[in-house]
This record gives C-alpha cells, sequence and structure tokens, in this order.
C-alpha cells in the first residue's frame, strides 16, 4: 500500500493533485522559507528576467531628495569656511608622542552657527574627520548636516566600511559637540582601547587675541610601532571651527564620599566622567532622565545626552571586574540642555540620588 | 495573494507575475525541496535547485496550453518531479523524468484504480488526508509532519497507520 501511494504521487498529473489543493495550500501556508530574497534573485536570473529597476518617478524623487540635502550643506561649507578657521599642526616626534595638532578658536564668533569637529582614527585602517553644523536659534541648537571626511586610508572604502574597520575600536562615529572652551576629553581618548591618550592646553595668544587649544595625541600601545596616519591625516588640514562662545565651565562636586564622578558643568552640558571606581553609574547613566534645579527654583530638563563606556563593542566582558576597571577609564556622559543655563543661576542637580552642586 | 491573481499578474506581465509568484511559493517549494532532498543536498545547492525549479515553472507555464485550474497543483507536481529527478541523477540510478515524459495511464483498470485511490485518500478527511500528502507526496518523516502540523510524532504515526488500514479496507470492498 505504501509502495502504491509513493507512485501515485511520483506520477500524480496536475489535475490529479487538483484535487488536494487545500491540503497543498495549507501545507503551503505553513511553510517557511530560509531565504527567499536569494531564492528570488537566482530564480529571475535563471529564467532570464532582470529584476524590476525603480521606476522613473522614484529615481527622480531620490535625486531631487538628494539634490535638496547637498545643496544646502555645500552652502553652509562654504559659508562657515570663509569665516572662521582652525589649523591644525602637525609635529611628528618619536614614540610615544607621535603627533600634535593644534586647534585655533575663530577670532570671529559667529551668533548664527556653530561647527562641531570631531575625528576618529585607527591605527592602520583609515581616519575621519567629521564636521557637524548646527545652527543657533532660540531653542538652542539645530542639527543641520555633517560632512565626515575622509583624511587616509583607502579611498574605495565607504564609511560603512569605515564604521566595519573601527568597529573593532569602539563606536566608529562618535559625534560630540564641543561647546566649551575644555576640551581635553577629546573623541580620540574615548574611542580607542588603549591606543590613544590626549589632552589638551588652553594657550592665549596675547599677540592677536585669539585662543589656542593645543592638543597633544600620544600613542600608548605598544603594539602600533610606526607613526599612525593621525600625521598625515591632518597634515595640511585646515578645518573651521566655532565654539558657540567662551563657555565658563565650572566643577560640581557631592557630599557622598562613594561619588567618583568628575562633573563639570557648562552652560550647555554636564560632563560626567567615571573614575573606575564607579564605572557602573556610566550604565546606569544612560537609561534616566534628568533635570537641574535652578535658585528661583525652577528646573531644566536635561534632553539630550550621549555617552558610552568608550570601546564597548566586542571588546570587553562584563562579568570581569578587569574589564570593567578598563571600561571605567574611558567611560564618560554628557547631558546636554535643552537651553543653555546660566551658570550663575544653577543651584543642583540630581543624579541617581546624588546631588551635585558647584564646586565653593 | 491569491493564485487567480498570480496567473492573472503572470498573463499581464511575466515578470511581475513571477516575481509574484516567488514570493508567494518560494518557502512551499523550499519546503518540497528540503524534504525531498534535504538528507542529499546543501543548503546552497537547495537554493539553486529552488530556483531551477521556478525557472522550470516559467518555461512550462509558457508552453502551457491549457488553462492552469490549480496554481498549487501545478507547481507541486512540476517541484516533486525535479526533485526525483535531482534524486536520480545524485544516484546515477536513471535521467530526470522530464515534464514531457510524464507516464500516461494506459490501462483502464490502473486508471480507475488510481482514481479511486486518490478520492479514497480525500475521503479520509483532514488532518490524515495532509498527512499523508506530507509523506507520500512530500516525503517528509513523520517527525517533520508532526512539527509542521503541530501534532505528536506518535500520532502521526498512529494516524498514518490507521489510515494505511483503512485504505486497505476501503479498496478490497
Amino acid at each position: 500500500m505504501e509502495k502504491m501511494l509513493t507512485d501515485l504521487f511520483e506520477t500524480a498529473s496536475f489535475e490529479e493533485l487538483a484535487g488536494f489543493d487545500s491540503e497543498l495550500g495549507s501545507i503551503a501556508e505553513h511553510s517557511e522559507c530560509e531565504d527567499s530574497e536569494t531564492v528570488l534573485a537566482k530564480s529571475m536570473r535563471k529564467a532570464g528576467i532582470s529584476r524590476r529597476r525603480l521606476s522613473f518617478r522614484k529615481r527622480l524623487t531620490i535625486m531631487l531628495a538628494a539634490a535638496l540635502i547637498l545643496i544646502p550643506a555645500s552652502v553652509a561649507v562654504a559659508h562657515h569656511i570663509n569665516k572662521l578657521e582652525v589649523f591644525f599642526g602637525i609635529e611628528d616626534g618619536n614614540s610615544p608622542y607621535v603627533s600634535e595638532f593644534v586647534k585655533r578658536q575663530a577670532a570671529v564668533e559667529n551668533d548664527d552657527a556653530m561647527l562641531v569637529v570631531d575625528g576618529a582614527l585607527s591605527d592602520d585602517v583609515c581616519s575621519y574627520i567629521m564636521v557637524s553644523f548646527y545652527a543657533k536659534n532660540e531653542k538652542g541648537r539645530q542639527y543641520i548636516y555633517d560632512i565626515r571626511h575622509k583624511l587616509a586610508g583607502d579611498d574605495e572604502r565607504s564609511a560603512e566600511r569605515w564604521n566595519d574597520a573601527l568597529a573593532p575600536y569602539g563606536n566608529a562615529i562618535y559625534e560630540s559637540p564641543l561647546y566649551y572652551n575644555d576640551i581635553y576629553n577629546l573623541v580620540f581618548t574615548q574611542q580607542y582601547k588603549g591606543a590613544m591618550v590626549s589632552h589638551a592646553d588652553r594657550v592665549f595668544d596675547e599677540s592677536d587675541g585669539a585662543v589656542y587649544y593645543k592638543i597633544t595625541i600620544r600613542n600608548d600601545r605598544t603594539d602600533i610601532t610606526r607613526p599612525i596616519t593621525l600625521i598625515e591625516a591632518f597634515s595640511g588640514l585646515s578645518v573651521d571651527i566655532n565654539f558657540v562662545k567662551n563657555a565658563e565651565m565650572i566643577r560640581l562636586v557631592s557630599d557622598d564620599p562613594e561619588c567618583f564622578h568628575d562633573v563639570k558643568l557648562s552652560p550647555f552640558a554636564l560632563y560626567i566622567t567615571f573614575d573606575e571606581r564607579d564605572v557602573r553609574y556610566a550604565f546606569s547613566l544612560h537609561s534616566y532622565d534628568y533635570a537641574a534645579k535652578l535658585k528661583n527654583g525652577e528646573t531644566v530638563k536635561v534632553d539630550y545626552r550621549y555617552g558610552g563606556n568608550a570601546p564597548a563593542a566586542g571588546n570587553y566582558d562584563v562579568s570581569k571586574h578587569e574589564d570593567w576597571v578598563e571600561m571605567g577609564r574611558y567611560s564618560y556622559c554628557d547631558l546636554v540642555f535643552k537651553n543653555p543655563i546660566d551658570l550663575e543661576e544653577f543651584e543642583s542637580i540630581e543624579i541617581d540620588g546624588i546631588v551635585y552642586r558647584p564646586a565653593s | 495573494m491569491t493564485d487567480e491573481k498570480i496567473l492573472l499578474s503572470l498573463k499581464k506581465d511575466v515578470r511581475t507575475g513571477f516575481e509574484e509568484l516567488i514570493r508567494q511559493y518560494a518557502p512551499y517549494i523550499g519546503t518540497i525541496v528540503r524534504s525531498r532532498l534535504g538528507a542529499v543536498t546543501t543548503a546552497d545547492e537547495r537554493t539553486d535547485i529552488t530556483s531551477d525549479i521556478f525557472a522550470e515553472i516559467l518555461s512550462a507555464y509558457r508552453e502551457e496550453k491549457e488553462p492552469i485550474t490549480s496554481l498549487k497543483a501545478y507547481i507541486s507536481v512540476i517541484a516533486v518531479r525535479h526533485c526525483i529527478g535531482v534524486f536520480r541523477k545524485k544516484h546515477s540510478q536513471a535521467e530526470r523524468v522530464s515534464m514531457d515524459d510524464l507516464p500516461e495511464p494506459s490501462e483502464n483498470e490502473k486508471q480507475y484504480d488510481r482514481t479511486e485511490l486518490m478520492e479514497l485518500l480525500r475521503s479520509l478527511g483532514e488532518p490524515d488526508c495532509e498527512i499523508f500528502l506530507r509523506k507520500y507526496f512530500l516525503g517528509q518523516r513523520s517527525a517533520e509532519i508532526a512539527e509542521a502540523m503541530k501534532l505528536r510524532t506518535n500520532t502521526v504515526d498512529q494516524k498514518i497507520s490507521r489510515g494505511l488500514r483503512k485504505l486497505r479496507d476501503m479498496m478490497k470492498e
């Protein structure tokens, strides 16, 4: 009987099988495909049918959208470059000092907009600098556009490839508004596990009254012996930057003896870096909303923040204490105010039960 | 999407219709290929075979002169025959059975038996009929059938055993 049934179905005609249409439908309905897109592509190719191209209308829409994005962006770039300037000076040196560059604050104050310069690099793959444009308005700031200018490396690589290449080092693309004149915690320190240590010295140039930031990048990775691409990357590059203003910065302290945060407050944001003894805060802080209390009784909501545990992606085992410690060295959290606050009006801010007040 | 719409779509614009057919039936054909050839092929090979089947379905459709009354039956027959052909080829037994080589029942008695058996199978009702179809048409094992139909393997085996007995009894009558 079994053989009969097997033979019956193996030789069944279309008409015979049509009698089982509902059962076949049930089987089809409960079937799952492992890779339907591949099947589709291969089937179309084997059948000699090309896949459908985008309609003219869709292509036109995409082109128009691209133009709408690119044209204002180009205008914005040109506008700012004419007004402001930053010089990156490179000073080659022997290990451990790899390079130095100087950011010069523009003498021209621009009340309409600001640029945010950020960068990333890897030891041997590529480097880029990201310049973000923000317009200032009554609500504070509004993101306009950013360019990710590739500085070195393989020209064929796309931004996505850069991300992939940089992923082992942590957040490949990091966007950090530099609202304030103390930029010691520039992105480089935070993105590369042990690779870079930087600090910035604020320098006042009496000759022209400009403020410089001398940023030192140091290579602490013993496995990187050759000069880092950063040197070539920034060499000869001129990018304009405008800090919103020479923002004041005050340090906040807490009465809590167990609190090891280093908290600095500018009119625009709270910048919190974490001691290795309280790295766990670095995670918890990402999950809550905070409000600063002003002396007049008002509260100011912190509506945007970002931060991280530096090169968290794939490099750390959170179950290991030593990794926590390592992470803590690079942990940070920035809490950004929706509207700039007056530092003199600031009274306190409570973060996870710890109250911070200006250091006396 | 219904079969009628896919057939209509194929008639109006082969590219659109074919794409819709694949999207609708890729999982089903994939299941047939997996059931029939899972033990002797890799996943990549099965993807290739599935796409071969779709190409064959389109080719057969283009040459088809009669209207297709059941799209599911149509593609099922092509898929199963294709799989049998691949299996035999892999075992160097015989050439693949072509669509054109479909054996036509020549003897009246045999024709009667086939028709009767088909009707008896349908008379088993659900879910037995689907179980038999899965086992003897798709070549699925009891465990696969049980998983697909959310039954216990024992239940599937019992239903097959009882169904076979029932069919045998009914054929004797």
